[in-house]
């Protein structure tokens, strides 16, 4: 196992290299040319060259790369050229990663305190009721398109609509769970993050329900527990003990998950 | 059996948790609900004979809540609207609307556009021009200051121009807005030190000298290439130095949040008439559901959208009160390029001109948002010449002329290429295209592209490779050189159409340099037929703002220009 | 439901290890009820894509300017799109543009993943740990985001070739629309199951037959293709099926971002992204516009999801 992990991380840097080529290369011979989308329709050919060379696109790709990849390795990542011009890329990124931390640890946290016990019960009680509602709600919660669900959940949180609670004659809204519509962060506290955190960690739940019954279902039928539970032994114990290395792969497996499910909530808040 | 109460004990365990969490969660829930609900009374408490109380705060039966909330703002004199991402707010890297729009409240120039689109002193209190119109005298205002109090003198132009002219600063304006100036293109080039155009005479005296008599020099100057910049806060402050930018305009810029909000504060001393009076201006960068937050009263100004404006133009609507609707200074054109085949053909130019039926594309694809183009120059562009004259369209004679063209019955495959807002074809293209198919019996494939793409492909007009395409025009400055000459004289990078006619290019320099008004403007209009003759280009929208405005905002402008314009606002109390 | 559930394969027990694998297969499948409707949804989507020129009333691109945003009524049955279009046949016609993404999607996939994947698993080595690497690279981007770049950054690449080289009709007629999104979610599906079909191959590799066949001196290929796969087909079979789901709905998300492909051509994605900004203000007038093609698309990825998880299930039957 540590002779295995070790492997891996030495491979690490390996892999990010070609990360890195690639994802510059994509951005580089991308559509168009940063140059050309910042002059718009007031290019002309001499400023096009003026600027080409003031910022080095005119250097064969290797130079750009290693000018890139030096830079970013002392923490420099460059300034923005277009969207946000001259600001650091580095600063950009930072301003912008404790939200999306918050808002996914907060999705991470609902998700597996919701999602392992169920995936746990549902596993102990495969083919039962309990197992079959949580099964097929999961598949829904993994594969209903967001951007059906989006329209959807935006219409039943707009303040517009207000919903009539049926024992007392108050109205209320979920309009103040609408998120970005104050244009601020406000922290995890406040109801703006309602929307992303529950789509969020709906897909969590979905995730790691899946992942524990199938893992509880593959350690019942080892044998040791077969053995285990015919002499009337803590189910329990053994089988969650047998499947500590697999928690830590699933928990280890988070960062990558972590970062495309809140891709998912970033869609969602942007549409 | 014993396994049996094992289980049982567990799924008893585990029930509780699930149960406690669920529990928690709600609690939790309920938490925020009550949590995001302070902020609103905690804005609308403290103010003095406001409305809201905690316990008043139910809207009363019909009374839409945005109504409670309203004279809060007003009381507050804060004003909110949704704004765009600013690409930067340094005025001479400034080349579009959303930068501009900040840029003109924080900084300001020499001279600047008044409400009425013209050229009005701002920190020059007045100009003299030579006798051969090439060399201008500004004279400064004395009592102009930077935000932190300093007065601004003629070095502080000087020093502003060089740094714009500096081509590590790369800035991409330079030539299009300060080109004229005599050695700024030499200094951009690295084949000059300093701009020799620009003189300081004295502390409040500044001499400019460009190449050429230019008549819409003065516009030029108007734009935030040209605005003043402080030397000590740009060398402090570095690459971001406009994070804390110390400008001369109405307002200073007091937080910007990226993604989230700008705020400006007004500017106490400001030097011109009348002074800022709204105290704080906050732009929601969020996009999204700014109509909603309008609605709900969280903003006090919105533009309407394609999707919202049958609801507000409808007479019986409560917003269709606060609906204002204005011309912009842009006009969407379809392009034939003139170098290719088939629309080398004059004639099929005017048939595929002719097969399109504006009217009705506009009344149901555009839902009457833009009016229809009979012209190039769109309204409310000085020398715009209204015309009574119904948008042609007339299949039958379209028909006609395709079939007098050299390319009669042996018509090339025809693509128009596009971009597309978000990606995809637009539907006003896709409809356009049914319309050649129907009228013309044409088929015209389309051919969507990204933007990056199609305008690296249009800025080297001699190899454009597309037929024919849709583009808009927004106009820089209020002259119709802007559109004229910029987009029909032979030679200019943007004449997409790569329409050539000596005729027009000799009454185009004419008018460029004639110092009568009266007699520039019936140039450009006889210009304009002569080119609208040729159908290098269909004329096809003329785009308008929409905005939604809370009855309590006194003067807020819509101008189709961005002008300084939020020391004009105010808000009823 | 639950007793159904619970009490059915455990009654026909007997019956069902009487018969070939396949047939077992397929009865568990039946019995599990979300699977087989899910079954039957897929059938009918990929009937419908087939004979969509049949069963459409209208030309998908048919415009009638007159007649936009009608309600849905006996005329046009999902109503009329802001082109006035007629939706039911753009919607079959998308059903077409979706299947056949999904099929060539699963096809490249299959002929990537399978093979580089057995290689990987039966070799070892530095072969394995190449290809490996390959698709820890591909993994390093999260979700679909090397998707979208590919598609956004090739795509127009694609298309100025192919005009620049005689092949303007591919380009005009949308099939290089179709030709990038297969490429690229077919360059990104292939990692997951090469993985998959890695370790089958290791699970299997030690066993008896295989080591005994190996001994014997049996070519390598031979092995693979005649002791190795077939004992891996089952749960490759499964993965591909559960893999169409996410296929559809990949290509959904693309065209709906406008990087996939492009309306007059119809994809579920494209209809809602065309129509969604005018469902937004008139809700609930024109409800349609967004809630039919978006009904249908959670419906068949639904469909393929449950298809899915029955045949996962159906192959690993009941321990006890």
């Amino acid at each position: 196992m540590a002779a295995h992990i070790i492997r891996r991380l030495i491979w690490l840097p390996v892999v990010l290299f070609f990360v890195s080529v690639i994802t510059f290369a994509l951005g580089l011979y991308g559509p168009g040319n940063p140059v050309t989308v910042m002059l718009g329709l007031h290019a002309t050919p001499d400023t096009i060259a003026r600027l080409n060379q003031e910022y080095g696109f005119d250097q064969p790709f290797h130079v750009q790369y290693l000018h890139y990849i030096g830079n970013a390795l002392q923490g420099n990542f460059g300034y923005s050229l277009v969207k946000y011009r001259d600001q650091p890329v580095g600063r950009l990124i930072a301003e912008r990663l404790p939200v999306t931390m918050q808002l996914n640890l907060l999705a991470l946290i609902i998700g597996s305190v919701l999602g392992i016990p169920l995936g746990i019960l549902a596993g102990l009680y495969r083919n039962s009721w309990f197992d079959w509602s949580v099964r097929t709600l999961s598949l829904i919660a993994v594969s209903i398109p967001i951007i059906f669900l989006m329209p959807v959940l935006l219409f039943v949180f707009s303040r517009q609509h207000e919903i009539i609670l049926s024992f007392s004659n108050s109205k209320f809204t979920l309009g103040p769970f609408l998120p970005m519509v104050a244009g601020r962060w406000e922290g995890i506290f406040s109801g703006k993050i309602v929307l992303p955190v529950l789509i969020e960690s709906l897909g969590f739940i979905a995730i790691l329900t899946r992942q524990m019954r199938a893992g509880m279902i593959d350690v019942l039928g080892q044998d040791y527990v077969r053995t285990a539970r015919a002499k009337g032994s803590w189910v329990c114990r053994s089988a969650v003990w047998s499947r500590a290395r697999s928690w830590l792969k699933i928990f280890l497996a988070f960062p990558a998950s972590a970062v495309s499910r809140s891709k998912r909530s970033i869609r969602a808040s942007t549409m | 059996m014993a396994e049996k109460s094992d289980n049982r004990w567990l799924i008893g365990v585990v029930v509780i948790l699930v149960v406690a969490l669920v529990g928690a969660v709600c609690v939790g829930a309920g938490a925020l609900l009550f949590l995001s609900q302070q902020p609103t009374t905690a804005q609308t408490s403290p103010v003095p004979g406001g409305v809201s109380t905690p316990g008043s705060s139910a809207p009363k039966p019909g009374a839409p809540p945005a109504a409670t909330r309203a004279p809060s703002s007003a009381a507050r004199n804060v004003l909110r609207l949704p704004g765009e991402e600013p690409p930067t707010l340094d005025p001479a890297l400034t080349g579009d609307a959303s930068s501009a729009e900040y840029v003109v409240e924080i900084f300001s120039g020499l001279v600047m556009l008044d409400k009425n689109l013209k050229v009005a002193p701002d920190i020059a209190e007045g100009w003299k021009v030579s006798e051969d119109g090439k060399t201008y005298t500004f004279t400064l205002r004395k009592d102009a200051r930077f935000h932190d109090g300093r007065p601004v003198t003629a070095q502080d132009f000087k020093y502003s121009i060089e740094r714009t002219a500096n081509p590590a600063l790369a800035s991409h304006t330079a030539e299009t807005y300060l080109g004229d100036i005599v050695g700024v293109k030499e200094k951009l080039n690295r084949k000059a030190q300093a701009v020799d155009g620009v003189k300081v005479i004295d502390d409040y005296t500044v001499e400019i000298k460009i190449d050429a008599p230019k008549a819409y020099f003065l516009a030029k100057l108007t734009f935030p290439t040209a605005y003043i910049v402080d030397k000590n806060n740009v060398e402090r402050g570095g690459r971001t130095w406009t994070d804390k930018p110390n400008g001369t305009g109405p307002y200073k810029l007091q937080e910007y949040v990226r993604g989230q909000r700008i705020i400006l504060a007004k500017n106490d001393n400001f030097y011109l008439d009348p002074k800022p009076t709204v105290a704080t201006v906050e732009y929601i960068l969020a996009g999204g559901s700014a109509m909603t937050m309008y609605e709900n009263g969280d903003m006090e100004v919105v533009p309407v959208g394609l999707s919202d404006i049958e609801r507000v133009s409808d007479p019986a609507s409560p917003l269709n009160k606060e609906l204002y609707t204005g011309p912009r200074l842009s006009t969407g054109f379809v392009v034939f390029n003139t170098r290719k085949p088939p629309f080398d053909d004059p004639k099929v130019r005017q048939a595929f001109a002719l097969a399109i039926d504006r009217q009705k594309l506009v009344d149901v694809v555009y839902r009457k948002m833009p009016s229809v183009a009979t012209t190039i120059l769109p309204p409310g562009m000085p020398g715009y010449k209204e015309s009574d004259a119904k948008p042609a369209f007339d299949a039958a004679k379209a028909k006609q002329l395709l079939a007098e063209s050299k390319y009669a019955g042996k018509l090339p495959e025809v693509t128009w290429t596009t971009t597309g807002g978000g990606g995809t074809t637009p539907q006003g293209i896709q409809a356009m295209a049914a319309m050649l198919k129907e009228n013309l019996g044409v088929n015209v494939s389309i051919q969507q592209t990204d933007w990056a793409t199609f305008i690296g492909q249009l800025n080297d007009p001699a190899k454009n490779p597309y037929q024919i395409f849709d583009i808009g025009w927004i106009a820089d400055y209020a002259d119709p050189e802007n559109f004229l000459s910029i987009l029909f004289r032979s030679g200019s990078t943007q004449n997409w159409a790569a329409y050539s006619n000596p005729e027009v290019d000799k009454i185009l320099d004419q008018a460029g340099s004639e110092k009568d008004l009266t007699k520039r403007f019936a140039l450009y209009q006889q210009v304009e037929q002569m080119i609208l003759a040729d159908n290098p280009v269909l004329p096809l929208t003329f785009e308008r703002e929409y905005w939604l405005t809370k009855p309590y905002v006194k003067d807020m402008l819509y101008p189709p220009l961005i002008i300084p314009r939020l020391r004009y606002v105010s808000l009823a109390k | 439901m639950a007793s159904a559930h619970t009490a059915l394969p455990r009654q026909s027990k007997i019956n069902l290890r009487a018969r070939s694998p396949w047939a077992q297969l397929f009865m568990r499948l039946v019995r599990n009820v979300p699977a087989f409707i899910g079954l039957l949804f897929v059938l009918a989507f990929f009937l419908v894509a087939i004979f969509a020129n049949v069963l459409s009333p209208y030309s998908y691109d048919k415009q009638d300017l007159d007649n936009v945003e009608k309600p849905p009524s006996a005329l046009h049955l999902a109503g009329t799109d802001t082109l006035g279009r007629d939706m039911l046949s753009r919607l079959i016609y998308g059903t077409r543009s979706s299947a056949f993404v999904v099929l060539l999607v699963t096809a490249v996939n299959l002929l990537l993943g399978v093979p580089l994947g057995a290689i990987a698993g039966y070799f070892g080595g530095a072969v394995d740990n190449f290809i490996m690497r390959v698709a820890d690279i591909l993994f390093a981007f999260p979700g679909l985001l090397f998707t979208f770049l590919i598609a956004a950054t090739v795509r127009p690449a694609i298309l100025d070739w192919a005009r620049a080289n005689g092949l303007g009709d591919l380009a005009r007629t949308g099939y290089l629309d179709y030709a990038v999104v297969i490429l690229a979610l077919g360059l990104i599906g292939w990692a997951g199951l090469a993985r998959f079909v890695r370790a089958q191959v290791l699970a299997v590799k030690e066993r008896e037959y295989v080591v005994s066949a190996r001994s014997t001196g049996v070519p390598t290929s031979k092995v693979i293709l005649r002791h190795i796969l077939p004992n891996a087909l089952a749960p490759i079979i499964v993965m591909l099926s559960m893999g169409m789901g996410f296929i559809a709905l990949s290509e959904g998300y693309l065209s709906f971002l406008g990087i996939g492909l492009q309306p007059p051509n119809p994809s579920w994605g494209n209809i809602m992204a065309e129509n969604a900004g005018r469902y937004w203000r008139r809700y609930p007038e024109m409800l349609w516009l967004v809630f039919i093609p978006g009904l249908l698309f959670t419906i068949i990825v639904l469909a393929f999801s449950f298809l899915g998880d029955g045949l996962n299930e159906a192959l690993n039957p009941e321990i006890d």
